[in-house]
């Protein structure tokens, strides 16, 4: 009788993760989810880099009543990280959250609006 | 498990709950008092035990190779009390990967029209949010909004078991919605909400 398997499994233990009830850490070097940074964008000067580095056109430049500002549509975008190593001011990071499901597909669309955006201190979010 | 409910949960509310209602108006204690009634006989309809049937409208696959890495030992959905079932008929929510092609439009709308009530609707990954790579083309709906009423979009491509996790437990309300939509003056736009 050969009971190595057995050993084996007493030796490692439960394995499975206990994610929602604690956080599961296996997916924090994923690199996913675009942030963007309005104050260094420089798309008010022309660069329209990311723009022409995004696959499915999940990155746009709009005019809204703010000002001009970089759309992220987290419903196209595919995580492939071009737009972060396109832009020549690190406007983009690539984050790992993973937590991104919603309710209603508006909440998928980011906008960072490029007028005035200066100082990381001064936070000030409003819906859309 | 539990005794299957005859009554709508209204009229089992307690006193206190009446009581926190009656600021309101009566339209609006009305759609409180429904509301309330609806969501607490999903949870308790869903809360513990959900059966999830997966339609590939199309998908690249990729998808799929995470949602069958959720019945393996390290993520365990049955853990959480969510069961895959291959039958509509006995399934509570319907699981949608790709983009929608043209040719499982039909099917996928016949699999939803085969679930009994109350159902539920998830598209997972990027296609079924948008098209993702795929679309907008002729070949290809794109939104699975567009076909189906959805009550969660799980983004990402693929979503990672974890995120898919998440979004299942979010269409029964034992999650939040972490990620807001909005628009951002300052950096950085678009962060998760912490977990409380």
């Amino acid at each position: 009788m050969r009971f190595g398997w057995v050993i084996e499994g007493l030796r490692t233990g439960v394995v499975t993760t206990k994610y929602p009830a604690r956080p599961d850490s296996s997916k924090d070097t994923l690199r996913i989810r675009p942030l963007l940074f309005a104050e260094r964008c420089q798309a008010a000067a022309g660069c329209d880099a990311c723009i022409h580095a995004c696959l499915p056109q999940a990155l746009a430049l709009e005019q809204l009543e703010g000002g001009l500002a970089l759309t992220l549509d987290l419903g196209r975008c595919i995580g492939c990280g071009l737009c972060a190593a396109a832009c020549p001011e690190d406007a983009i990071t690539m984050k790992s959250d993973i937590e991104l499901a919603v309710r209603a597909p508006e909440a998928l669309r980011q906008v960072a609006l490029l007028d005035g955006a200066r100082t990381p201190a001064r936070e000030e979010k409003r819906r859309m | 498990m539990e005794s299957k409910d005859t009554q709508p949960a209204p009229h089992s509310s307690g006193a206190s709950g009446r009581l926190a209602l009656s600021v309101l108006g009566q339209a609006d204690q009305n759609l409180a008092q429904t509301s309330e009634a609806l969501r607490s006989r999903i949870d308790r309809l869903f809360g513990r035990s959900l059966h999830i049937r997966h339609v590939d409208a199309g998908s690249c696959n990729a998808c799929e190779s995470e949602i069958k890495l959720l019945t393996s030992p390290y993520y365990d959905l049955h853990r959480l009390g969510l069961f895959f079932t291959p039958a509509p008929r006995h399934a509570d929510l319907l699981l949608v990967t790709g983009p929608i092609t043209r040719a499982m439009e039909g099917p996928l709308l016949r699999t939803y029209e085969a679930m009994p009530d109350p159902r539920l609707v998830v598209a997972v990954g990027t296609c079924p949010c948008s098209g993702g790579i795929f679309g907008p083309s002729p070949y290809v709906r794109g939104s699975l909004a567009e076909v189906l009423p959805v009550d969660v979009f799980i983004p990402g491509c693929p979503p990672s078991p974890l995120a898919l996790i998440h979004g299942l437990l979010l269409a029964i309300n034992r999650a939040e919605q972490r990620l807001r939509g909005g628009t951002w003056t300052a950096s950085p736009a678009g962060a998760v909400e912490e977990r409380r």
